[in-house]
């Protein structure tokens, strides 16, 4: 009996053996490194957008070693961020990465991208979320036009300011918040700044610029600068350019929320990834990264870079970080580089790499 | 009993030792231009009982052969050999049915018991069935049955997830005429609970805006005397579906309706040592797709009319033939209705002698906006022995630019009129008997068709990449006889490699990874054990590991998946009973990432004949 017994579970691991050969050649065990050891402290985020309609959306890090960690929120947690990632920002030790086409904002420990809640009720296509004061940030979306004004003790939304069409991002500076209503979703258009007293949450002035205003930086003086993409008009039987209008670099006094300057670029470039660092403005102009001081007149810009750049730049520890989408499909590259633009090095991160965080 | 089951459903090709076999003679008479793709090349048949019991195409073609499916919403799409959809074509008794704007066929709208005949070839055979046939061709067909026979005919069937199916079908025949009637109405809820593994602590979930309903009427007649063949095909269908999101996406409740009305008459004269045919063919399909922000419509029309001689010599063959085109397309991404006359001329030469049977066919194509080069290919059957037949085939293949490359306006992307065909050199060989057949196929396909976002970032489509597939196909037959039980088995396995070889894309990083969505490793199994009246019939598939990702960064683990299917058939009564359990081992699975799939379901089926 014992025997026959034996003999069956020969048999039977002679059989599994030929299944497995037959089965499993190519099923080798993926490496992950285990990021449950890994802190994310010193260093940047690379929000990597994925997909749109498709889940791969992923978080990678760069430590101040140049060593790079992709997927970190999945290899954390052990499920993935969701469809189309959008922005990062840290506020008090938590990461808030907006995911906007499972609409939500999840929340994560900094340190170690352990999962904590997400904020999802009321919310559709949210874009990005800023801190405007102790315990209180704003969010934008692009589903109602809104900011929603975010509890961050409860994560409760116990606002929602009506805005312009595709509210983007949004800057602080001395008490009011500087949203860009950019207009930038399919047969939309828009061409203001909203300014929000953020101790009322109410919007105390509209500023109107140029069209599509999309990105936006605080200088060291505490002025706003907003990029406008500006607005292309196709022909819809050849889909050759009808009519163009100017994007612009535009100043805004962070006291009086006037237009100081209003800088207009000629033969309409492609524009955006705005950043500053004090005195300089670093941004996207075609295929280049240019420079610019604050204190300049004119529109007195120096070329420092040139590549296939994607998304938002980030700056962290005096580098400029450049994305590269690639094709879409397979792993963007980041770029690093000094404020000179000289390379210092190239990073393998996720699917297509679209803004910065810290 | 265990280790037999195991066996079944795992390992069925190591089963049996000895089996008796029945010699079929393959190429003699070959009356269709189309198969001549057994020339070379494998064909396929599609069991009938699976064609009867499969809820639609993209499950049976799940479950059988060496085709990958590919599901996402609504849509859902069947490849040969780890190509893309585009390279798979699919014929209506004869007729092309690649929807002319994306090239690609929506298999979850075709249901399977409307036709009498599901055919698969493996291969490259442009030269006889035109643009996109670069890996394989699926051919639907209702063949005219002039065997003597009246019969009505009810079918219905109740299952999980709201599914109600309702089929009447009259059928008439005799030598000289034959007519088939049939209603189909099927309609599904769809509302499956699923495990979402996107969110944390994985709740279970229902899926959403996932119903579907469709009806279908068709109409087949045919009437022959000695020299004449006569007759038509007539298929109308109207399809409604709810189009699902993925498990961590936002789900803007669209909405789809596919209307499609084809027809088809035919004409064929015989006599002593040739024959004549004539078809003129009319295929229209409407399509509305309504989401929160999208609103799109579409009206495709195709007009074909072809004209064929075929002269039989002694051992020899010939096929001259003609096709005229006649396309047109609405879409509201389009700046105008978009039209195309395609006018194409081919031959095709058979020769069989002895141990030797031959065909070399041509073809060339004519198109207004780009250039198709002439297409050839030669193939070749060998009887090496009594049972033995080694088959060799090269052919040079191509799939012309569909109408949204060419056309498409709108939403940040933009159709190219400089577009080329993609070329494809596919050459395979094989061995095989009636039992076993063991094959090796190559297919290299150039300048293919790729959308890239352009300088100012409007996405376009341009001929970028170079893609490689090879790999090799095994397949077994087994009929054996212990006591009263007959078993039969056929069970596939199928090993691709499918990789990117050139693009424009510096460092690419996807240069020799499998493509996304191809296993390397396919098997699938179908096994019927008849005992007096009852048939138990046992259906596995096994998909490998795929990337995700095209670069291969991500995977989707692999999945078996068994069906059973129980049928009572008796003698006395003109009923038969069936109950079939879909996914029986209740495995989550993802066909596509993130898209949920249901777990064990069960349908029951009603079958009279009068």
């Amino acid at each position: 009996m014992k025997t026959m017994k034996t003999m069956k579970t020969m048999k039977t691991m002679k059989y599994l053996l030929i299944l497995s050969i037959v089965f499993t050649i190519t099923s080798c065990s993926d490496d992950v490194n285990d990021p449950i050891y890994e802190t994310f402290e010193d260093g940047l985020f690379v929000v990597n957008e994925g997909n749109f309609g498709t889940p791969n959306a992923s978080l990678s890090f760069i430590d101040e070693n140049d060593r790079v960690y992709n997927n970190i929120f999945e290899n954390r947690n052990g499920f993935p961020l969701g469809d189309q990632a959008q922005s990062i920002t840290t506020i008090d030790e938590k990461a808030y990465i907006v995911v906007s086409n499972s609409n939500k904002v999840i929340v994560a420990k900094s340190s170690n991208m352990e999962y904590i809640t997400e904020i999802s009720e009321n919310i559709t296509t949210p874009r990005y979320i800023t801190q405007v004061s102790e315990g209180k940030a704003y969010l934008s979306e692009w589903g109602a036009d809104v900011v929603h004004v975010i509890d961050l003790n409860n994560y409760e939304i116990i606002k929602s300011i009506s805005v312009g069409q595709d509210p983007e991002e949004i800057v602080v500076s001395n008490g009011f918040a500087y949203v860009c209503n950019s207009g930038n979703s399919w047969g939309s258009i828009d061409n203001t700044v909203s300014i929000i007293d953020i101790s009322s949450d109410e919007v105390v002035k509209t500023l109107t610029l140029n069209d599509k205003p999309t990105t936006a930086t605080v200088d060291g003086l505490g002025n706003v600068w907003v990029i406008c993409k500006g607005n292309t008009v196709y022909d819809l039987t050849t889909w050759e350019v009808i009519s163009q209008t100017a994007g612009s670099l535009s100043l805004i006094d962070g006291i009086t929320n006037e237009i100081k300057k209003q800088f207009i670029f000629e033969n309409n470039p492609s524009l955006g990834g705005l950043i500053c660092d004090y005195s300089n403005l670093y941004f996207q102009v075609n295929q280049s990264i240019v420079s610019m001081s604050v204190f300049s007149t004119d529109m007195d810009t120096n070329q420092i870079a040139s590549g296939n750049f994607y998304g938002q730049f980030g700056l962290y520890d005096n580098s400029i970080y450049a994305a590269d989408a690639k094709d879409f499909s397979q792993a963007g590259d980041v770029y690093k580089y000094t404020k000179d633009g000289v390379l210092i090095n190239t990073y393998q991160v996720g699917i297509i790499p679209a803004n910065f965080g810290f | 009993m265990r280790r037999f089951i195991f066996y079944i459903i795992f390992c069925p090709a190591f089963l049996f030792a000895q089996e008796y076999t029945i010699h079929i003679p393959e190429v003699h008479l070959i009356e269709n231009r189309l198969d001549l793709h057994k020339i070379g090349t494998q064909q396929l048949f599609i069991d009938s009982t699976l064609i009867k019991n499969s809820n639609s195409l993209s499950d049976l073609l799940r479950q059988h052969g060496p085709i990958f499916v590919k599901e996402y919403g609504a849509l859902s799409t069947a490849f040969f050999r780890g190509t893309s959809a585009a390279h798979t074509k699919l014929l209506w008794n004869g007729i092309p049915l690649n929807s002319l704007s994306t090239g690609i066929v929506d298999l979850g709208l075709f249901p399977t018991n409307i036709f009498t005949e599901i055919k698969l070839n493996s291969g490259g055979n442009s030269t006889l069935s035109g643009s996109g046939a670069i890996a394989g061709t699926i051919q639907l067909n209702n063949t005219i049955d002039f065997n003597p026979s009246y019969k009505w005919e009810i079918d219905l069937t109740k299952g999980s997830f709201g599914l109600e199916k309702q089929s009447f079908s009259y059928h008439f025949g005799d030598d000289k005429t034959s007519l088939n009637l049939q209603y189909l109405n099927s309609k599904s809820q769809n509302d499956f609970e699923y495990v979402n593994v996107g969110l944390p602590n994985s709740p279970l979930e229902t899926q959403e805006n996932a119903s579907k309903s469709s009806k279908q009427y068709t109409l087949n007649y045919g009437y022959q005397n000695k020299k004449n063949k006569i007759g038509f095909n007539l298929w109308q269908s109207n399809s409604y579906r709810e189009v699902p999101v993925g498990m961590l996406s936002n789900n803007p409740q669209a909405k789809q309706w596919d209307d499609a009305f084809r027809t088809k008459f035919f004409y064929k004269q015989i006599a002593n040592n040739h024959a004549i045919e004539l078809i003129y063919a009319y295929i229209e399909e409407d399509f509305k797709y309504i989401s929160n922000s999208i609103d799109s419509e579409l009206e495709a029309k195709n007009h074909f009319s072809s004209f064929e001689y075929q002269h039989y010599f002694k051992s020899f063959t010939t096929y001259l033939g003609s096709n005229l085109q006649q396309r047109s397309v609405y879409s509201n991404y389009y700046s105008a209705i978009a039209n195309e006359d395609l006018l194409v001329g081919y031959g095709s030469f058979k020769f069989s002698k002895n141990k030797w049977s031959s065909t070399a066919s041509f073809r060339g194509e004519t198109h207004s906006l780009y250039k198709i080069p002439i297409l050839y290919s030669i193939g070749n059957n060998y009887i090496l022995n009594n049972n033995l037949i080694w088959k060799f085939q090269f052919s040079k293949n191509f799939k012309a630019p569909v109408f949204n490359d060419l056309y498409w306006i709108g939403d940040g992307a933009i159709g190219n009129e400089n577009l080329l065909p993609e070329i494809s050199y596919s050459t395979e060989t094989s061995i095989s008997n009636n039992k076993i057949s063991f094959s090796f196929h190559s297919n290299f396909i150039n300048q293919m068709i790729r959308w890239h976002p352009n300088s100012s970032g409007v996405w376009m489509p341009q001929n970028l990449e170079s893609v490689w597939i090879r790999g090799l196909e095994f397949k077994r037959t087994l009929n054996k006889k212990i006591g009263r039980l007959k078993i039969f088995n056929q069970s596939t396995y199928s090993y691709t490699l499918s990789t990117l070889e050139e693009s424009n894309i510096e460092n690419d990083t996807r240069i020799g990874v499998q493509l996304s969505y191809v296993p390397i490793h396919k098997t699938t199994s179908l096994t019927h054990l008849d005992l007096k009246e009852w048939r138990l019939t046992v259906s596995s598939s096994y998909n490998g590991k795929v990337n995700i990702t095209s670069d291969g960064t991500e995977t989707l683990p692999s999945y078996l998946l068994v069906d059973l299917t129980i049928q009572y058939q008796s003698e006395k009564t003109p009923i038969i009973l069936g109950a079939k359990i879909n996914n029986v081992t209740n495995k989550s699975y993802q066909v596509f990432s993130f898209y949920p799939m249901p777990g064990r379901n069960i349908s029951l089926n009603l079958n009279l004949k009068i």
